[in-house]
Protein backbone atom coordinates (compact mmCIF):
# COMPACT_ATOMS: atom_id res chain seq x y z
CA UNK A 1 0.00 0.00 0.00
CA UNK A 2 0.93 3.21 -0.22
CA UNK A 3 2.26 5.20 2.23
CA UNK A 4 1.14 8.83 1.44
CA UNK A 5 -1.88 8.68 -0.98
CA UNK A 6 -2.96 12.24 -1.79
CA UNK A 7 -6.63 12.60 -3.85
CA UNK A 8 -7.63 15.87 -5.65
CA UNK A 9 -6.39 18.10 -3.09
CA UNK A 10 -7.81 21.93 -2.90
CA UNK A 11 -6.26 24.35 -1.09
CA UNK A 12 -6.70 28.08 -0.21
CA UNK A 13 -4.74 30.18 2.30
CA UNK A 14 -7.77 32.64 1.79
CA UNK A 15 -8.62 35.25 -0.93
CA UNK A 16 -5.58 37.84 -2.19
CA UNK A 17 -2.90 34.87 -1.03
CA UNK A 18 -0.77 33.61 -4.07
CA UNK A 19 -0.21 30.23 -2.74
CA UNK A 20 -2.74 27.90 -3.56
CA UNK A 21 -3.08 24.26 -4.97
CA UNK A 22 -5.52 22.70 -7.39
CA UNK A 23 -6.38 19.19 -8.11
CA UNK A 24 -3.13 18.01 -6.27
CA UNK A 25 -2.59 14.20 -6.62
CA UNK A 26 0.39 12.29 -5.49
CA UNK A 27 1.30 8.52 -4.39
CA UNK A 28 4.88 7.53 -2.67
CA UNK A 29 5.40 4.19 -1.98
CA UNK A 30 8.13 2.27 0.72
CA UNK A 31 11.63 3.59 0.31
CA UNK A 32 11.01 5.70 -2.70
CA UNK A 33 12.48 9.25 -3.15
CA UNK A 34 9.80 11.93 -4.78
CA UNK A 35 11.49 15.58 -5.41
CA UNK A 36 9.13 18.84 -5.93
CA UNK A 37 10.47 21.00 -8.96
CA UNK A 38 8.97 24.04 -9.38
CA UNK A 39 9.47 28.22 -9.24
CA UNK A 40 9.34 30.11 -5.76
CA UNK A 41 5.34 30.14 -4.56
CA UNK A 42 4.19 27.15 -6.80
CA UNK A 43 3.38 25.38 -3.45
CA UNK A 44 5.50 22.89 -2.82
CA UNK A 45 5.75 24.12 1.05
CA UNK A 46 1.89 24.31 0.87
CA UNK A 47 1.83 21.10 -0.17
CA UNK A 48 4.19 19.49 2.40
CA UNK A 49 2.64 21.57 5.21
CA UNK A 50 -0.89 19.57 4.12
CA UNK A 51 0.51 16.11 3.76
CA UNK A 52 1.77 17.13 7.46
CA UNK A 53 -1.87 18.54 8.26
CA UNK A 54 0.12 21.38 9.07
CA UNK A 55 -2.57 23.33 6.85
CA UNK A 56 -6.34 21.71 6.22
CA UNK A 57 -7.13 21.50 2.87
CA UNK A 58 -10.35 22.52 1.64
CA UNK A 59 -11.15 19.43 -0.81
CA UNK A 60 -9.74 16.40 -1.18
CA UNK A 61 -7.70 14.56 1.31
CA UNK A 62 -4.00 13.15 2.42
CA UNK A 63 -3.96 9.50 3.30
CA UNK A 64 -1.72 7.82 5.31
CA UNK A 65 -1.05 4.36 5.54
CA UNK A 66 -4.70 4.14 4.40
CA UNK A 67 -5.82 6.89 7.19
CA UNK A 68 -7.08 10.26 7.14
CA UNK A 69 -4.32 12.89 7.65
CA UNK A 70 -7.05 15.20 9.35
CA UNK A 71 -9.04 12.44 11.88
CA UNK A 72 -5.03 11.54 13.03
CA UNK A 73 -4.11 13.51 16.37
CA UNK A 74 -0.75 14.96 16.47
CA UNK A 75 1.44 12.18 17.80
CA UNK A 76 -0.35 9.65 15.52
CA UNK A 77 0.29 11.77 12.85
CA UNK A 78 4.07 12.25 14.19
CA UNK A 79 4.36 8.80 14.36
CA UNK A 80 3.66 8.37 10.50
CA UNK A 81 5.48 11.54 9.01
CA UNK A 82 8.52 13.43 9.54
CA UNK A 83 8.83 16.69 8.99
CA UNK A 84 12.30 18.44 8.23
CA UNK A 85 11.89 22.08 8.48
CA UNK A 86 14.68 24.43 6.90
CA UNK A 87 17.82 24.59 8.91
CA UNK A 88 17.16 27.77 11.26
CA UNK A 89 18.58 29.52 14.50
CA UNK A 90 16.91 27.95 17.45
CA UNK A 91 16.07 30.14 20.42
CA UNK A 92 18.08 28.25 22.42
CA UNK A 93 21.62 26.77 22.52
CA UNK A 94 20.42 22.65 23.02
CA UNK A 95 22.99 20.12 22.35
CA UNK A 96 22.89 18.00 19.43
CA UNK A 97 21.53 15.07 21.19
CA UNK A 98 19.05 16.82 23.43
CA UNK A 99 17.93 18.40 19.95
CA UNK A 100 17.54 14.67 18.52
CA UNK A 101 15.73 13.73 21.23
CA UNK A 102 13.07 16.08 20.78
CA UNK A 103 12.15 13.47 17.95
CA UNK A 104 11.00 10.97 20.85
CA UNK A 105 8.22 13.90 21.88
CA UNK A 106 5.33 11.73 19.73
CA UNK A 107 6.54 8.11 21.58
CA UNK A 108 5.84 10.02 25.11
CA UNK A 109 2.68 11.68 26.90
CA UNK A 110 2.43 14.64 28.47
CA UNK A 111 4.11 14.22 31.65
CA UNK A 112 6.49 11.59 30.68
CA UNK A 113 10.20 12.38 30.64
CA UNK A 114 12.41 10.34 28.26
CA UNK A 115 13.23 6.99 29.21
CA UNK A 116 16.36 4.47 27.83
CA UNK A 117 14.43 3.56 25.16
CA UNK A 118 14.59 7.30 23.92
CA UNK A 119 17.78 8.12 24.39
CA UNK A 120 19.18 4.74 22.71
CA UNK A 121 16.83 5.58 19.61
CA UNK A 122 18.37 9.17 19.41
CA UNK A 123 21.78 7.16 19.82
CA UNK A 124 21.03 5.38 16.66
CA UNK A 125 19.58 8.19 14.69
CA UNK A 126 22.93 10.30 15.59
CA UNK A 127 24.98 7.10 14.36
CA UNK A 128 22.98 6.91 11.03
CA UNK A 129 23.67 10.34 10.49
CA UNK A 130 27.48 10.33 11.84
CA UNK A 131 26.42 12.87 14.00
CA UNK A 132 27.49 10.96 17.05
CA UNK A 133 30.83 12.75 17.95
CA UNK A 134 29.44 15.97 17.97
CA UNK A 135 26.29 15.30 20.33
CA UNK A 136 27.47 17.30 23.26
CA UNK A 137 28.04 20.46 20.94
CA UNK A 138 25.52 23.48 21.19
CA UNK A 139 23.16 22.99 18.06
CA UNK A 140 23.12 26.81 17.56
CA UNK A 141 27.29 26.73 17.03
CA UNK A 142 27.32 23.73 14.05
CA UNK A 143 27.58 24.95 10.44
CA UNK A 144 24.22 25.27 8.39
CA UNK A 145 24.87 21.41 7.01
CA UNK A 146 25.29 19.66 10.21
CA UNK A 147 22.21 21.27 11.38
CA UNK A 148 20.19 20.34 9.14
CA UNK A 149 21.63 16.30 9.33
CA UNK A 150 20.43 17.04 13.21
CA UNK A 151 17.16 17.95 11.52
CA UNK A 152 17.24 14.78 9.86
CA UNK A 153 18.75 12.35 12.48
CA UNK A 154 15.40 14.11 14.49
CA UNK A 155 13.26 13.08 12.05
CA UNK A 156 14.66 9.72 11.93
CA UNK A 157 14.40 9.15 16.15
CA UNK A 158 10.56 10.28 15.30
CA UNK A 159 10.75 6.66 13.60
CA UNK A 160 8.07 7.63 11.17
CA UNK A 161 7.08 5.50 7.89
CA UNK A 162 7.76 9.58 5.61
CA UNK A 163 9.71 11.62 5.71
CA UNK A 164 8.90 15.47 4.21
CA UNK A 165 11.95 17.95 3.77
CA UNK A 166 11.55 21.48 2.85
CA UNK A 167 14.34 22.64 0.63
CA UNK A 168 16.92 20.89 2.33
CA UNK A 169 19.77 21.86 0.49
CA UNK A 170 18.74 25.48 1.05
CA UNK A 171 21.69 27.88 2.36
CA UNK A 172 24.19 24.93 2.14
CA UNK A 173 27.68 24.95 0.55
CA UNK A 174 27.93 22.62 -2.58
CA UNK A 175 29.30 19.69 -0.53
CA UNK A 176 26.92 19.81 2.16
CA UNK A 177 24.23 19.59 -0.70
CA UNK A 178 25.67 16.78 -1.72
CA UNK A 179 25.97 14.96 1.39
CA UNK A 180 22.65 15.61 2.82
CA UNK A 181 20.73 14.40 -0.68
CA UNK A 182 22.78 11.25 -0.54
CA UNK A 183 22.00 10.62 3.23
CA UNK A 184 18.21 11.64 2.53
CA UNK A 185 18.56 8.73 -0.40
CA UNK A 186 20.23 5.65 1.63
CA UNK A 187 18.06 6.16 4.87
CA UNK A 188 15.03 6.02 2.22
CA UNK A 189 16.48 2.41 1.09
CA UNK A 190 17.94 1.48 4.38
CA UNK A 191 14.59 2.00 6.52
CA UNK A 192 12.23 1.79 3.43
CA UNK A 193 10.97 5.24 4.22
CA UNK A 194 8.59 7.19 1.39
CA UNK A 195 10.31 10.68 0.70
CA UNK A 196 9.19 13.41 -0.81
CA UNK A 197 11.00 16.63 -0.52
CA UNK A 198 10.98 20.29 -2.23
CA UNK A 199 14.11 21.40 -3.99
CA UNK A 200 14.88 24.15 -6.35
CA UNK A 201 17.63 22.50 -8.60
CA UNK A 202 16.62 20.57 -11.87
CA UNK A 203 19.90 18.72 -11.52
CA UNK A 204 19.70 17.49 -8.23
CA UNK A 205 16.55 16.89 -8.43
CA UNK A 206 17.27 14.32 -11.29
CA UNK A 207 20.12 12.75 -9.41
CA UNK A 208 18.46 12.05 -6.35
CA UNK A 209 14.85 11.16 -6.65
CA UNK A 210 12.99 8.33 -7.75
CA UNK A 211 10.50 10.27 -8.82
CA UNK A 212 10.37 14.00 -10.07
CA UNK A 213 6.70 16.01 -9.59
CA UNK A 214 6.96 18.86 -11.67
CA UNK A 215 4.72 21.82 -10.02
CA UNK A 216 3.32 25.14 -11.13
CA UNK A 217 1.18 27.95 -10.03
CA UNK A 218 -0.44 25.31 -7.24
CA UNK A 219 -0.53 22.20 -9.91
CA UNK A 220 1.53 19.19 -10.41
CA UNK A 221 1.57 19.48 -14.25
CA UNK A 222 3.98 16.26 -15.15
CA UNK A 223 5.17 13.41 -12.54
CA UNK A 224 7.80 10.83 -13.43
CA UNK A 225 11.04 8.99 -13.83
CA UNK A 226 13.71 11.54 -13.75
CA UNK A 227 14.64 11.01 -17.59
CA UNK A 228 11.46 11.16 -18.55
CA UNK A 229 10.40 14.19 -17.12
CA UNK A 230 13.18 16.53 -16.57
CA UNK A 231 13.65 17.52 -20.22
CA UNK A 232 14.34 20.39 -22.26
CA UNK A 233 10.97 21.37 -22.78
CA UNK A 234 9.62 20.72 -19.81
CA UNK A 235 12.14 23.23 -17.66
CA UNK A 236 11.62 25.76 -20.08
CA UNK A 237 7.88 25.72 -19.85
CA UNK A 238 8.53 25.37 -15.97
CA UNK A 239 10.43 28.28 -15.46
CA UNK A 240 9.66 30.36 -18.39
CA UNK A 241 13.73 30.35 -19.61
CA UNK A 242 16.02 28.86 -22.37
CA UNK A 243 18.17 25.66 -21.29
CA UNK A 244 19.70 22.72 -22.70
CA UNK A 245 19.42 19.13 -21.21
CA UNK A 246 22.14 17.11 -21.52
CA UNK A 247 22.95 13.49 -21.48
CA UNK A 248 25.82 12.51 -19.21
CA UNK A 249 26.36 8.85 -18.36
CA UNK A 250 22.63 8.28 -18.44
CA UNK A 251 22.54 11.44 -16.24
CA UNK A 252 20.12 14.31 -17.02
CA UNK A 253 22.73 17.70 -16.82
CA UNK A 254 20.42 20.93 -17.09
CA UNK A 255 22.71 23.79 -18.59
CA UNK A 256 21.09 26.97 -18.87
CA UNK A 257 21.32 28.87 -21.66
CA UNK A 258 23.96 32.28 -21.16
CA UNK B 1 22.30 12.93 30.44
CA UNK B 2 23.77 15.66 33.24
CA UNK B 3 27.63 15.16 33.44
CA UNK B 4 29.50 15.22 37.08
CA UNK B 5 30.08 18.98 37.18
CA UNK B 6 26.14 19.75 36.57
CA UNK B 7 24.69 17.53 39.13
CA UNK B 8 27.26 18.64 41.54
CA UNK B 9 26.34 22.30 40.78
CA UNK B 10 23.02 21.67 40.80
CA UNK B 11 22.96 19.83 44.62
CA UNK B 12 24.21 22.90 45.53
CA UNK B 13 21.93 24.95 44.42
CA UNK B 14 19.05 23.20 45.71
CA UNK B 15 20.24 22.25 48.79
CA UNK B 16 21.34 26.23 49.62
CA UNK B 17 17.58 27.24 50.32
CA UNK B 18 17.64 25.29 54.03
CA UNK B 19 20.85 26.97 55.46
CA UNK B 20 19.73 30.28 54.42
CA UNK B 21 16.19 29.39 55.54
CA UNK B 22 17.76 28.55 58.85
CA UNK B 23 20.16 32.34 58.62
CA UNK B 24 17.15 34.31 57.90
CA UNK B 25 15.37 33.39 61.37
CA UNK B 26 18.56 35.29 62.96
CA UNK B 27 17.80 38.43 61.34
CA UNK B 28 14.70 41.30 61.91
CA UNK B 29 14.30 44.78 63.98
CA UNK B 30 13.19 42.73 67.23
CA UNK B 31 16.07 41.39 69.55
CA UNK B 32 15.77 37.87 70.18
CA UNK B 33 19.24 36.30 71.47
CA UNK B 34 20.17 33.80 68.87
CA UNK B 35 20.68 31.16 71.86
CA UNK B 36 16.88 31.16 72.86
CA UNK B 37 16.25 31.10 68.58
CA UNK B 38 19.00 27.80 67.91
CA UNK B 39 16.72 26.62 71.09
CA UNK B 40 13.22 27.26 69.29
CA UNK B 41 14.77 25.74 65.84
CA UNK B 42 15.56 22.29 67.96
CA UNK B 43 12.73 22.82 70.72
CA UNK B 44 10.42 20.13 68.34
CA UNK B 45 13.07 17.83 70.09
CA UNK B 46 14.27 19.00 73.02
CA UNK B 47 10.88 20.66 74.53
CA UNK B 48 13.16 23.11 76.03
CA UNK B 49 11.44 26.37 77.57
CA UNK B 50 11.17 29.42 75.56
CA UNK B 51 9.92 32.71 76.24
CA UNK B 52 6.40 32.91 74.46
CA UNK B 53 7.04 36.26 72.85
CA UNK B 54 10.35 34.97 71.39
CA UNK B 55 8.29 31.87 70.36
CA UNK B 56 5.89 34.53 68.87
CA UNK B 57 8.36 36.49 66.65
CA UNK B 58 10.43 33.70 65.66
CA UNK B 59 7.75 30.81 64.95
CA UNK B 60 4.74 33.23 63.97
CA UNK B 61 6.19 36.53 62.32
CA UNK B 62 9.49 35.10 60.80
CA UNK B 63 8.88 31.82 59.57
CA UNK B 64 5.42 32.31 57.69
CA UNK B 65 7.78 35.11 56.10
CA UNK B 66 10.37 33.31 55.48
CA UNK B 67 8.38 30.58 53.84
CA UNK B 68 6.36 32.95 51.68
CA UNK B 69 9.27 34.55 50.22
CA UNK B 70 10.81 30.96 49.71
CA UNK B 71 7.14 29.94 47.84
CA UNK B 72 6.95 33.54 46.05
CA UNK B 73 10.73 33.43 44.66
CA UNK B 74 9.83 29.70 43.01
CA UNK B 75 6.77 31.09 41.91
CA UNK B 76 8.18 34.25 40.27
CA UNK B 77 11.24 32.32 38.72
CA UNK B 78 9.67 28.58 37.47
CA UNK B 79 6.96 30.98 35.35
CA UNK B 80 9.27 32.94 34.31
CA UNK B 81 11.65 30.42 33.28
CA UNK B 82 8.50 28.60 31.49
CA UNK B 83 7.04 31.27 29.74
CA UNK B 84 10.46 32.14 28.12
CA UNK B 85 10.82 28.83 27.09
CA UNK B 86 7.16 28.89 25.45
CA UNK B 87 7.17 32.46 24.05
CA UNK B 88 11.35 31.80 22.48
CA UNK B 89 11.72 35.25 23.84
CA UNK B 90 14.34 36.39 27.24
CA UNK B 91 12.61 39.24 28.23
CA UNK B 92 9.05 37.46 28.77
CA UNK B 93 7.43 36.27 32.24
CA UNK B 94 4.20 36.45 33.53
CA UNK B 95 3.49 39.61 33.72
CA UNK B 96 3.83 40.54 30.12
CA UNK B 97 0.53 38.44 29.93
CA UNK B 98 -1.20 40.87 32.04
CA UNK B 99 -1.08 39.56 34.78
CA UNK B 100 0.64 42.38 36.91
CA UNK B 101 -1.29 45.06 35.35
CA UNK B 102 -4.68 43.40 35.92
CA UNK B 103 -3.89 42.40 39.39
CA UNK B 104 -2.43 45.76 40.71
CA UNK B 105 -5.78 47.19 38.71
CA UNK B 106 -8.21 44.77 40.85
CA UNK B 107 -5.79 45.83 44.43
CA UNK B 108 -7.19 49.03 43.43
CA UNK B 109 -10.29 49.08 43.11
CA UNK B 110 -10.60 47.16 46.45
CA UNK B 111 -8.73 49.62 48.30
CA UNK B 112 -10.69 52.16 47.08
CA UNK B 113 -14.08 51.08 46.98
CA UNK B 114 -14.37 48.99 50.24
CA UNK B 115 -11.79 50.19 52.66
CA UNK B 116 -9.86 48.23 55.65
CA UNK B 117 -10.50 45.04 53.63
CA UNK B 118 -7.06 43.29 53.38
CA UNK B 119 -9.28 39.99 52.08
CA UNK B 120 -11.29 41.32 49.72
CA UNK B 121 -7.65 43.40 48.17
CA UNK B 122 -6.24 39.72 47.88
CA UNK B 123 -9.69 38.20 46.10
CA UNK B 124 -9.69 41.64 43.79
CA UNK B 125 -6.11 41.06 42.79
CA UNK B 126 -6.03 37.39 42.63
CA UNK B 127 -9.27 37.43 40.09
CA UNK B 128 -8.11 40.70 37.80
CA UNK B 129 -5.00 39.31 37.75
CA UNK B 130 -6.22 35.76 36.29
CA UNK B 131 -8.93 37.80 34.37
CA UNK B 132 -6.43 39.69 32.29
CA UNK B 133 -4.75 36.72 31.36
CA UNK B 134 -7.93 34.98 30.16
CA UNK B 135 -8.78 38.44 28.27
CA UNK B 136 -5.02 38.28 26.86
CA UNK B 137 -5.34 34.54 25.55
CA UNK B 138 -9.01 35.11 24.26
CA UNK B 139 -8.00 38.33 22.13
CA UNK B 140 -5.00 36.45 20.89
CA UNK B 141 -7.34 33.31 19.94
CA UNK B 142 -8.02 33.13 16.41
CA UNK B 143 -9.87 30.38 14.55
CA UNK B 144 -8.65 27.81 17.21
CA UNK B 145 -4.47 28.64 17.38
CA UNK B 146 -2.84 30.77 19.60
CA UNK B 147 0.18 32.68 18.05
CA UNK B 148 3.20 33.54 20.45
CA UNK B 149 3.08 36.88 18.70
CA UNK B 150 -0.53 37.11 19.19
CA UNK B 151 -0.45 36.67 23.01
CA UNK B 152 2.54 39.31 23.55
CA UNK B 153 0.33 41.76 21.49
CA UNK B 154 -2.38 41.02 23.16
CA UNK B 155 -0.42 41.32 26.92
CA UNK B 156 0.33 44.82 25.52
CA UNK B 157 -3.36 45.98 24.96
CA UNK B 158 -4.58 43.95 27.99
CA UNK B 159 -1.87 45.51 30.10
CA UNK B 160 -2.68 49.24 28.75
CA UNK B 161 -6.63 48.52 29.60
CA UNK B 162 -6.17 48.09 33.25
CA UNK B 163 -3.23 50.39 33.79
CA UNK B 164 -5.52 53.16 32.11
CA UNK B 165 -7.94 51.97 34.16
CA UNK B 166 -5.50 52.11 37.84
CA UNK B 167 -4.28 55.51 37.26
CA UNK B 168 -8.56 56.67 36.68
CA UNK B 169 -8.78 54.94 40.48
CA UNK B 170 -5.63 56.68 41.26
CA UNK B 171 -6.73 59.94 40.00
CA UNK B 172 -9.79 60.19 41.68
CA UNK B 173 -8.98 58.21 44.86
CA UNK B 174 -8.39 59.96 48.32
CA UNK B 175 -4.73 60.80 49.41
CA UNK B 176 -4.68 57.66 52.01
CA UNK B 177 -6.04 55.54 49.41
CA UNK B 178 -3.64 56.58 46.71
CA UNK B 179 -0.96 56.32 49.14
CA UNK B 180 -1.77 52.59 49.96
CA UNK B 181 -2.14 51.71 45.76
CA UNK B 182 1.15 52.91 45.60
CA UNK B 183 2.70 50.51 48.45
CA UNK B 184 0.58 47.83 47.13
CA UNK B 185 2.37 48.13 43.85
CA UNK B 186 5.68 48.01 45.06
CA UNK B 187 5.28 44.50 46.41
CA UNK B 188 6.03 43.58 50.13
CA UNK B 189 5.89 40.76 51.72
CA UNK B 190 4.76 42.41 55.35
CA UNK B 191 1.33 40.97 55.03
CA UNK B 192 2.88 37.08 55.58
CA UNK B 193 1.03 35.03 58.35
CA UNK B 194 0.35 31.35 58.21
CA UNK B 195 -2.85 32.24 56.87
CA UNK B 196 -1.40 33.69 53.91
CA UNK B 197 1.42 31.09 53.49
CA UNK B 198 -1.61 28.16 53.27
CA UNK B 199 -3.79 30.25 50.97
CA UNK B 200 -0.80 31.12 48.35
CA UNK B 201 1.47 27.69 48.95
CA UNK B 202 -1.36 24.96 47.22
CA UNK B 203 -2.33 27.13 44.11
CA UNK B 204 1.52 27.52 43.73
CA UNK B 205 2.98 23.87 45.08
CA UNK B 206 -0.21 22.34 41.92
CA UNK B 207 1.26 25.00 39.49
CA UNK B 208 4.92 24.26 40.23
CA UNK B 209 3.58 20.77 39.77
CA UNK B 210 2.44 20.70 36.61
CA UNK B 211 5.21 22.88 35.27
CA UNK B 212 7.58 20.12 36.58
CA UNK B 213 6.70 17.17 35.21
CA UNK B 214 6.40 19.22 31.86
CA UNK B 215 9.75 20.12 31.98
CA UNK B 216 10.90 17.84 28.79
CA UNK B 217 8.08 19.57 26.86
CA UNK B 218 8.88 22.27 27.68
CA UNK B 219 12.21 22.24 25.15
CA UNK B 220 10.19 21.05 22.68
CA UNK B 221 7.42 23.65 22.71
CA UNK B 222 10.77 26.15 22.96
CA UNK B 223 11.12 25.03 18.84
CA UNK B 224 8.11 26.98 18.05
CA UNK B 225 4.53 26.38 17.02
CA UNK B 226 5.01 24.66 13.77
CA UNK B 227 7.85 22.72 14.69
CA UNK B 228 6.73 21.52 18.70
CA UNK B 229 3.27 20.34 16.09
CA UNK B 230 5.46 18.18 12.95
CA UNK B 231 7.24 16.58 16.31
CA UNK B 232 3.78 15.38 17.75
CA UNK B 233 2.98 17.77 20.29
CA UNK B 234 -0.47 19.12 20.70
CA UNK B 235 1.16 22.66 21.14
CA UNK B 236 -2.57 24.09 22.10
CA UNK B 237 -3.15 22.19 24.82
CA UNK B 238 -0.27 22.17 26.24
CA UNK B 239 0.59 25.85 25.78
CA UNK B 240 -2.72 26.59 27.44
CA UNK B 241 -1.85 24.41 30.63
CA UNK B 242 1.85 25.77 31.38
CA UNK B 243 -0.07 29.49 30.68
CA UNK B 244 -2.91 28.28 33.08
CA UNK B 245 -0.92 26.86 36.10
CA UNK B 246 1.80 29.75 35.84
CA UNK B 247 -0.89 32.39 35.75
CA UNK B 248 -2.58 31.05 38.72
CA UNK B 249 0.85 30.48 41.00
CA UNK B 250 1.71 34.09 40.06
CA UNK B 251 -1.58 35.32 40.53
CA UNK B 252 -2.05 34.01 43.91
CA UNK B 253 1.42 35.22 45.05
CA UNK B 254 1.09 38.92 43.79
CA UNK B 255 -2.77 39.17 45.65
CA UNK B 256 -0.87 39.02 48.98
CA UNK B 257 2.52 40.30 48.25
CA UNK B 258 1.69 43.07 45.15
CA UNK B 259 4.17 43.43 42.21
CA UNK B 260 7.32 41.78 42.94
CA UNK B 261 9.38 42.18 39.67
CA UNK B 262 12.54 40.94 38.06
CA UNK B 263 13.00 37.53 39.63
CA UNK B 264 11.43 35.85 36.79
CA UNK B 265 13.31 37.77 34.61
CA UNK B 266 17.11 37.18 35.74
CA UNK B 267 16.99 33.86 37.53
CA UNK B 268 16.37 31.36 35.21
CA UNK B 269 19.11 33.27 32.70
CA UNK B 270 21.38 33.07 35.59
CA UNK B 271 20.70 29.53 36.06
CA UNK B 272 21.12 29.20 32.11
CA UNK B 273 24.28 30.95 32.40
CA UNK B 274 25.70 28.88 35.43
CA UNK B 275 24.85 25.26 34.94
CA UNK B 276 25.35 25.64 30.84
CA UNK B 277 22.59 24.26 29.13
CA UNK B 278 19.18 25.50 28.24
CA UNK B 279 17.47 21.50 28.92
CA UNK B 280 14.30 22.96 30.85
CA UNK B 281 14.57 19.60 32.78
CA UNK B 282 17.29 21.00 34.47
CA UNK B 283 16.75 24.83 34.16
CA UNK B 284 13.02 24.33 35.92
CA UNK B 285 14.02 22.39 39.07
CA UNK B 286 17.33 24.81 39.33
CA UNK B 287 15.42 28.06 38.64
CA UNK B 288 13.04 26.88 41.31
CA UNK B 289 15.04 26.33 43.95
CA UNK B 290 17.46 30.02 43.24
CA UNK B 291 14.22 31.57 42.78
CA UNK B 292 13.34 31.06 46.22
CA UNK B 293 16.80 32.25 47.48
CA UNK B 294 16.80 34.88 45.21
CA UNK B 295 13.39 36.65 47.24
CA UNK B 296 14.45 35.24 50.52
CA UNK B 297 17.62 37.05 50.20
CA UNK B 298 16.09 40.33 48.83
CA UNK B 299 13.30 40.46 51.85
CA UNK B 300 16.16 39.74 54.26
CA UNK B 301 17.58 42.56 53.13
CA UNK B 302 14.27 44.90 53.25
CA UNK B 303 13.95 43.75 56.42
CA UNK B 304 17.06 44.97 57.89
CA UNK B 305 18.86 47.18 55.78
CA UNK B 306 17.21 50.47 58.09
CA UNK B 307 14.67 51.00 60.54
CA UNK B 308 11.98 50.63 58.67
CA UNK B 309 11.06 48.40 56.12
CA UNK B 310 11.71 49.10 52.83
CA UNK B 311 9.34 47.15 49.71
CA UNK B 312 11.07 44.45 48.41
CA UNK B 313 9.43 44.71 45.26
CA UNK B 314 12.00 47.48 44.87
CA UNK B 315 14.88 45.61 46.15
CA UNK B 316 14.18 43.02 43.33
CA UNK B 317 14.15 45.62 40.79
CA UNK B 318 17.24 47.68 42.28
CA UNK B 319 19.26 44.58 42.07
CA UNK B 320 17.50 42.50 38.84
CA UNK B 321 17.62 46.01 36.60
CA UNK B 322 21.48 46.27 36.46
CA UNK B 323 21.77 42.69 36.98
CA UNK B 324 19.95 41.90 33.98
CA UNK B 325 21.84 44.48 31.63
CA UNK B 326 25.50 43.18 32.98
CA UNK B 327 24.65 39.28 31.67
CA UNK B 328 22.70 41.08 28.48
CA UNK B 329 26.19 42.95 27.73
CA UNK B 330 28.45 39.83 29.39
CA UNK B 331 26.88 37.24 26.99
CA UNK B 332 26.54 39.79 23.93
CA UNK B 333 22.43 39.16 24.19
CA UNK B 334 22.04 36.03 26.26
CA UNK B 335 23.04 33.70 22.96
CA UNK B 336 19.40 35.17 21.50
CA UNK B 337 20.04 36.30 18.23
Amino acid sequence: MEIIKIRDLNFSYGSGSAFRLYGVSLEVQESEVIVLLGPNGCGKTTLLKCINALLKPQSGEVLLNGRNALELGRNELACMVGFVPQAHTPPFPFTVEEAVLMGRASHLSIFQQPSETDYSRTEEALNLLGLTSMRDRPYTEISGGERQLVLIARAIAQEPKALLLDEPTAHLDFKNQVVVLKTVNRIAKERGLGVVMSLHDPNQASLFSDKVALMSEGRVVTIGKPSEVVTAENINRLYGMKSQVLDYDGRRLVLPEL
Amino acid sequence: MPSKGLRWKSAVILILPFPILIASLFIGTYQVPPLSILSIIFSPITHANIPEVYRLVIVDIRLPRIILALVGGLALSVSGGSLQSLFRNPLVDSYVLGVSAGAGFGAALAIAFVPNSPWIVQAFAFFFGFVSFLLTYSVARNRGEVPVVSLVLGGIIVTALFTAGLSMIKFFTSPEQLASIVYWLMGSLSSATWNVVLQVLPLVLLGFLFVFLMRWRLNVLSMGDEEAKALGVNVERDRFIILLVTTLMVSALVAVTGIIGWIGLIVPHIVRMFVRTSDNRVVIPLSAALGAIFLLLADDFARSLTTFELPVGLITTLIGAPFFLYLLKRSGGLGWK
